[in-house]
């Protein structure tokens, strides 16, 4: 695993920053603040887990980074650089795209940037791949558009990235249909049509999560190998810790359109600070502690159409105060904090001073979506 | 399938795959050309339709060579010229074996003759190039314009989906046959513009057809993937969506060949489509009114003519549609 130490990271030139990314639906029962302010970076060479709940947003936050937001979303404020490059730009609170810095253009961005620079791999390997073309075909074309070679070289290299990413018999396979590949076998095409123009950063979009198991034990393998051979940075996105714990270098927990914590994955599983990200590793069966249960968390993420007030996570909380119910936390790095950076969106962080501790605990107050006391006990 | 066994690091994928997968490549498994031949070769409705398609397009060729490239040189060596006056008039002669008022019919002519004393089996010969190139050429128009007004209206949507898909409405409240007349009203009375009036009052017919598969179709993850590849906007649309929309789109074609052929019949029997000497089968049973009792398989040569072809056409068409649509098998 590429795991560096944190320290070189800060020293060095994100490949990709993203300050306050809003994107909303506008729909007719109201607008949807899918992503509402995220900011993160992600440095030259690691692996950067996004995780949450369905619904958090991850997925719109990650088509955003691509401007691949269509109708009736649309990205409404905030700052997507990449390589220098201004992919988005909103002056703070402006609603309409900055003029100080020309953002690049659509054509400029389809060129450029679109399978060339950055690469997504989709989630579902059965959907992805178009029924009436041959696997081959498909990736030929990818090569043929985003690199300037002729035909016969574009099949050369289709082949030689299906045998790179453990295709047996590439030759053969090369001409073969989706449906006869198995879907573990397609998630590998599908990570070749991403290598397959060498692009600087790879978005995976829950890729192993129509896998079993076994399959994606081995297709974290190959990512991480071809991570380390190709020095290509990730964004994985998932809502599985386990393949977090896995493979990343640094972790961003989504909640509800909102970054609730940002750390090494070290910190996040070792000195998890958000109540959410504790809930959530929870929910995971570890093989190094023996429970009866597991812990699920109680209610149901709410509506991004009407977040409740005061921090987001307050009514599903086992921690919360009158104080979250009535002020929004915003993320703050740890100020007393030795070693790498680590950020959270929770009062409970010393860098609030909103009274947290002499709040009072909001357990008797807490309606059906709200947390029951009995099944809250953590760890 | 041949690669279920594909093994990876030791394991069999396919036995630990996603629970929907058998499935879903039981019905993926039904795409492609080959495959499409395949489930027609099994269904005896659909053979007989290529069979009978088969026929008529090969007498059409022939037909075209020697029109276009011999100039009736096949039918004056050996038989006799559909075009041309006879020199010895023997009108409305029955067919072999048979007799009527102007005498009995021979072998010279099998299916008798007509009121100028020409072949009838000759000028039914040469009408099929005719019928046949009115078939597609109109359908190629009506597809080409609906595949172009359908695709870009389906994947682009909203205004430019409204515009396009009224317009295409409006043409479509216009009957079909006032739609063509009034267009060769406008432009002139020949079997050119009968077949571009007719391909062209055929696209909101495709352009409809093929904008609902569209719609879905652009949601796709492999739409979406290709996007975010970088490809262009233009070349998804021809590549990826609408090879994925053409089934039904393909089925309406092979129909819609035999409906042009019967309506430019209509069209020529009204007097509106190919015009004499030019032998037409629409034509034919035009003239043969007025004969209709002396001698009445003067219009029922060219009667069944249409109907066999015609037939063939929707049989043809028919087997394409289970062919291409997964559903019907499970029914």
């Amino acid at each position: 695993m590429a795991r560096e130490t944190t320290n070189q990271l800060s020293s060095r030139q994100p490949l990709l920053e993203v300050r306050n990314l809003k994107t909303q639906f506008f729909t007719a029962e109201g607008d949807v603040r899918a992503v509402d302010g995220i900011s993160f970076d992600v440095y030259p060479g690691e692996i950067v887990g996004l995780v949450g709940e369905s619904g958090a947003g991850k997925s719109v936050a990650v088509r955003s980074i691509m401007r691949l937001i269509e109708e009736p979303g649309s990205i409404v404020g905030g700052e997507i650089r990449f390589k220098g490059d201004l992919l988005v730009g909103f002056e703070e609170h402006a609603t309409q795209p900055t003029k100080r810095e020309a953002v690049l253009s659509d054509e400029v961005m389809r060129r450029r940037i679109r399978g060339r620079e950055i690469a997504i791999i989709f989630q579902d390997p059965m959907e992805s791949l178009n029924p009436v073309y041959s696997v081959g075909s498909q990736l030929e074309e990818i090569i043929a558009l985003n690199r300037d070679v002729d035909e016969p070289t574009a099949r050369e290299i289709a082949v030689e990235m299906l045998g790179e990413v453990g295709i047996p018999e590439p030759d053969q396979r090369f001409s073969e249909y989706p449906h006869q590949f198995s879907g573990g076998m397609r998630q590998r095409v599908l990570i070749a049509m991403a290598l397959a123009c060498e692009p600087s950063l790879i978005i995976a979009d829950e890729p192993t999560t129509a896998l079993d198991v076994t399959v994606q034990a081995q297709i974290l393998r190959l990512v991480t190998d071809i991570q380390q051979r190709y020095d290509t940075s990730f964004i994985w996105v998932t809502h599985d810790m386990g393949v977090i714990a896995e493979i990343c270098d640094r972790v961003n927990v989504m909640y509800l359109g909102e970054i609730v914590e940002q750390a090494t994955v070290d910190d996040l599983f070792h000195d998890t600070k958000h109540p959410y990200t504790e809930s959530l590793l929870g929910a995971l069966p570890r093989p190094d502690t023996t429970v009866d249960e597991l812990t699920p968390i109680e209610g149901v993420m709410p509506e991004a159409i009407d977040p409740p007030p005061g921090c987001r996570f307050h009514p599903r909380c086992p921690d919360a105060r009158e104080v979250c119910a009535n002020r929004r936390p915003d993320i703050r790095e740890d100020p007393d904090r030795q070693g790498p950076p680590h950020w959270t969106a929770c009062f409970k962080n010393d860098a609030f001073d909103v009274g947290y501790w002499e709040s009072e605990p909001l357990d008797g107050k807490r309606t059906s979506r709200g947390f029951d006391a009995g099944g809250g006990e953590r760890r | 399938m041949a690669h279920d066994s594909a093994t990876d690091d030791g394991l069999t994928e396919d036995s630990v795959g996603t629970g929907t997968e058998p499935d879903v490549r039981g019905v993926e498994s039904r795409v492609g050309a080959w495959n499409t031949l395949s489930q027609i070769r099994g269904d005896p409705t659909a053979l007989a339709g290529l069979a009978i398609i088969s026929v008529v397009t090969l007498v059409a060729l022939i037909a075209s060579v020697d029109y276009y490239l011999l100039d009736y040189w096949l039918a004056e060596t050996f038989w006799v010229h559909p075009a041309r006056d006879p020199q010895e008039v023997e009108i409305l002669l029955p067919p072999v074996g048979l007799e009527n008022d102007f005498g009995q019919g021979t072998w010279e002519h099998p299916l008798g003759t007509d009121h100028r004393g020409r072949d009838i089996a000759a000028r039914l010969f040469y009408g099929t190039r005719i019928a046949m190139l009115v078939g597609f050429v109109s359908t190629v128009i009506g597809l080409v314009g609906g595949t172009l007004v359908g695709s870009v209206s389906g994947y682009y949507g909203g205004w430019v989906d409204d515009v396009l898909m009224r317009a295409v409405e409006t043409l479509y409240a216009i009957p079909f046959l006032v739609l063509v007349i009034a267009f060769m009203a406008a432009f002139g009375r020949n079997l050119t513009y009968a077949m571009i009036g007719v391909g062209i009052a055929s696209i909101p017919t495709f352009a409809r057809l093929l904008r609902s598969r569209v719609v879905s179709v652009r949601e796709e993850e492999y739409v979406a993937a290709a996007r975010a590849a970088g490809v262009r906007t233009r070349w998804i649309i021809l590549r990826h969506v609408v090879p994925n929309s053409f089934a039904p789109v393909l089925v309406q074609a092979t129909l819609q060949i035999g409906l042009a052929i019967l309506i430019v019949a209509g069209l020529s029997f009204l007097g509106f489509g190919a015009q004499p000497p030019t032998p037409s089968w629409g034509q034919m049973l035009n003239q043969s009114r007025d004969s209709m009792l002396p001698n009445p398989w003067f219009s029922i040569w060219p009667g069944l003519a249409i109907l066999f072809t015609v037939v063939g056409f929707n049989l043809l068409g028919d087997g394409l549609r289970d062919a291409l649509d997964p559903h019907i098998e499970e029914e």
